[in-house]
């Protein structure tokens, strides 16, 4: 009886510690679309699209394009900021213009360990639209380490499915986006993009990483 | 009496070899009986095959590090790549256990976001060229699959896994004893360095919702290494002595033996029947023979390596020489091939303008040649010599360069009127995205306007086809030089 109790409690910590954990990968993922997940919180009416980078993108590089698509005259302006054991730290910020081709690419300097940018579509002096998206960088080996460990998150949520059967947090979820649809759901949930309160899982794990 | 004949015979057997082998030192005989160390070492056709293997070489090199994130690094040999390059493909051609099979496009590009080069040449060449090119003389299970190559793929990974296409066919090629660690470690070299001209580049598919494969670099993430540079003529203010050494080696005579004529408009004709130079005021230089024995079949090896002989028996080669065309064609029965050949200026291609063609005798390239497999019949040239090291901007490594977005922006207006006509629709109707979506190609390359004999300005440009027209952008200035409707 003893021995089930401790096997259960096992159990559910590890659920506990992996259910807000989301991966994607950079080098060895097959294809960029599958991944599509996007924190956003849409104020109005598709005043912008972030077409890349996509959410929990990890990279070795410590530069990344942020990509999107915008109305002319709007005005796109971006923070960056190196998250580390909670605390955010910026790195810099741009302000970009969306001329006639409706488009706007800017090459992001990142920091090595977790990053969060957050896109703001701005008319008339008035945030309109706005987007977080977060860029983890490790270096190769550690990348390599991700998507091992990826691996075995997926056997862990399968077996999480398995235990609590079709619970209200899986609900929504797309079969075929996994993870990074959970930090979604979880996102959108809390009404709150703030990495601290739900991101905290996928913290400790880069944290480890890049110690 | 048997023994004296037979010592006889023995004596009159070495004698008759010591004298064979002597005229290989001291006399030379007119006949060849036996092949001359020389030929067994075969010396001559591996200089023959150096020089074939410069000039199919690949245009640019496509480096992925991972998802958006590649850098194109320009020059037939740059950091070695080709020769590291060829030492695997050569093993590749000769190894008949490798997995072969044909995959879709949709798969070729996923593998195009893995760690990756991407050996990309102007032109499709025969693959059995390329081989042969690499001392491959029996065709393989590659050449029975794909007839042309245009892009090769090497996987940077653990396994040799290589990709041939000729831009429609897939050929995924695998075999696990092929190791590429050498081609490996340059491209985590350039990895690693922080150098000006290492950009990073994105793939248009993400940057403007482009269809086709192509790639950029970010606005202001380009610093300026397209200096323009001031040429001159290659031929035009050529001294008297270089000349005559010019045209002697053209008509292989003495300077005394070949008729010259002074034309009104300006250009000078050498003659020794049936050959002819003739050369424009203007620095282009026309060569014409005539074809001795009718030739019926085109064999493309032997015709590519007269041309590359004649070019180099002429010592017409410049720096950088590169194929960029192929091209059937027929005269009085005789079948051949045009070959277009171009060079480079700071590892860049040179283009010529397209507007002065006319005046130009019609060369599409700085090289043309046409071959009929042991015969050149044509030979033309435009090329240029580096004229002073002076630049119009003293500070253009400073600069910025404009990239692909910015040239569009600024020409967005241009560039939507043309593709309104292209499709048949008003200007209103037309979709901005819908034009970035149609981007084909992205390029570099040095810009000829062909206007000057001397003090011409060669600015670094833009290549860029959108729809069904190719533009020309001042790298600098962001102007279109030049455009032409590829329809």
């Amino acid at each position: 009886m003893l021995r089930r109790a401790l096997t259960g409690t096992l159990v559910l910590f590890i659920i506990a510690g992996t259910g807000s954990v989301g991966y994607t990968i950079d080098n060895d993922t097959e294809g960029t679309d599958k991944n599509s997940t996007k924190i956003e919180i849409k104020n109005q009416e598709s005043s912008m699209e972030v077409v890349f980078p996509e959410d929990d993108f990890i990279t070795s590089q410590e530069t990344v394009l942020l990509s999107g698509r915008a109305e002319k005259g709007t005005t796109i302006m971006v923070e960056v900021y190196s998250v580390k054991e909670l605390e955010e730290t910026e790195i810099e910020t741009h302000t970009l213009e969306v001329e006639e081709l409706g488009i706007f690419n800017k090459s992001i300097n990142l920091k090595k360990g977790t990053n969060k940018i957050v896109i703001k579509a701005k008319k008339e002096d008035t945030v309109v639209h706005s987007v977080t998206k977060k860029v983890i960088v490790a270096d190769e080996e550690k990348a390599k380490e991700y998507l091992n460990k990826s691996e075995d998150i997926n056997i862990l949520n399968k077996l999480k499915k398995q235990i609590s059967g079709d619970n209200s947090e899986s609900k929504d979820i797309d079969e075929e986006n996994n993870e990074s649809k959970i930090i979604k759901e979880d996102n959108i949930l809390n009404e709150n993009i703030k990495e601290d309160n739900t991101e905290s899982g996928e913290i400790k794990e880069s944290d480890k990483l890049t110690e | 009496m048997t023994n004296d004949r037979l010592k006889t015979a023995v004596l009159v057997t070495l004698f008759a070899l010591s004298v064979l082998l002597a005229q290989r030192l001291l006399v030379d005989i007119p006949f060849n009986i036996m092949p001359s160390f020389g030929q067994l070492n075969d010396t001559p056709k591996q200089e023959y095959d150096y020089f074939l293997s410069d000039i199919i070489s690949p245009e640019r090199f496509l480096v992925t590090y991972g998802i958006n994130n590649h850098r194109i690094l320009y020059g037939n040999n740059t950091h070695n790549l080709w020769t590291d390059s060829k030492v695997v493909l050569k093993k590749i051609f000769n190894k008949e256990n490798s997995d072969i099979e044909l995959i879709e496009k949709k798969e070729y590009i996923q593998y195009k976001n893995k760690r990756s080069i991407v050996l990309q040449f102007k032109e499709q060449i025969p693959s059995q060229v390329i081989s042969k090119m690499l001392g491959i003389y029996t065709p393989s299970s590659i050449h029975n699959q794909i007839g042309y190559v245009e892009d090769i793929y090497i996987r940077l990974g653990s396994k040799g896994l290589f990709i041939f296409t000729d831009g429609e066919k897939y050929l995924k090629v695998e075999n696990p004893e092929i190791s590429i660690e050498s081609i490996a470690k340059t491209i985590k070299d350039i990895e690693n360095n922080s150098e000006e001209e290492y950009v990073t580049y994105y793939p248009g598919r993400t940057m403007f919702g482009a269809q086709e494969d192509v790639y950029a670099p970010a606005p202001n993430s380009m610093v300026n290494t397209l200096p323009d540079v001031y040429a001159k003529s290659g031929v035009i203010g050529k001294k008297d002595k270089e000349m005559e050494s010019m045209i002697e080696n053209f008509f292989d005579k003495d300077i005394d033996y070949i008729r010259k004529v002074v034309e009104n408009n300006g250009s000078v004709i050498y003659m020794y029947d049936p050959q002819g130079l003739v050369i424009s005021p203007n620095g282009v230089l026309e060569y014409f023979n005539e074809i001795e024995e009718p030739v019926l079949e085109r064999d493309l090896y032997e015709s590519l390596t007269t041309a590359v002989d004649f070019i180099k028996e002429n010592n017409r080669w410049p720096t950088g020489a590169y194929l960029t065309d192929i091209e059937k064609i027929e005269s009085k029965g005789n079948k051949g091939y045009r070959f277009n050949i171009t060079y480079r200026v700071n590892n860049k291609p040179v283009v010529l303008n397209k507007n002065s063609m006319e005046n130009l005798k019609g060369l599409k390239a700085p090289i043309e040649i046409e071959v009929y497999n042991e015969y050149v019949k044509n030979y033309k040239e435009y090329l240029r010599d580096e004229d002073i090291g002076i630049y119009r901007s003293s500070i253009y490594k400073t600069q910025k360069a404009k990239v692909p977005e910015d040239v569009i922006r600024e020409n967005i207006d241009l560039i939507k009127y043309i593709y309104a006509k292209e499709t048949g629709v008003t200007e209103k109707e037309v979709e901005i995205l819908e034009i970035l979506s149609s981007i084909k190609k992205i390029s570099l390359a040095y810009y000829d306007p062909c206007e000057r004999t001397k003090g011409q300005i060669m600015p670094g440009v833009w290549i860029i086809k959108i729809g069904e027209t190719e533009y020309i952008f001042d790298i600098q200035t962001g102007d279109v030089v030049n455009k032409e409707n590829l329809m």
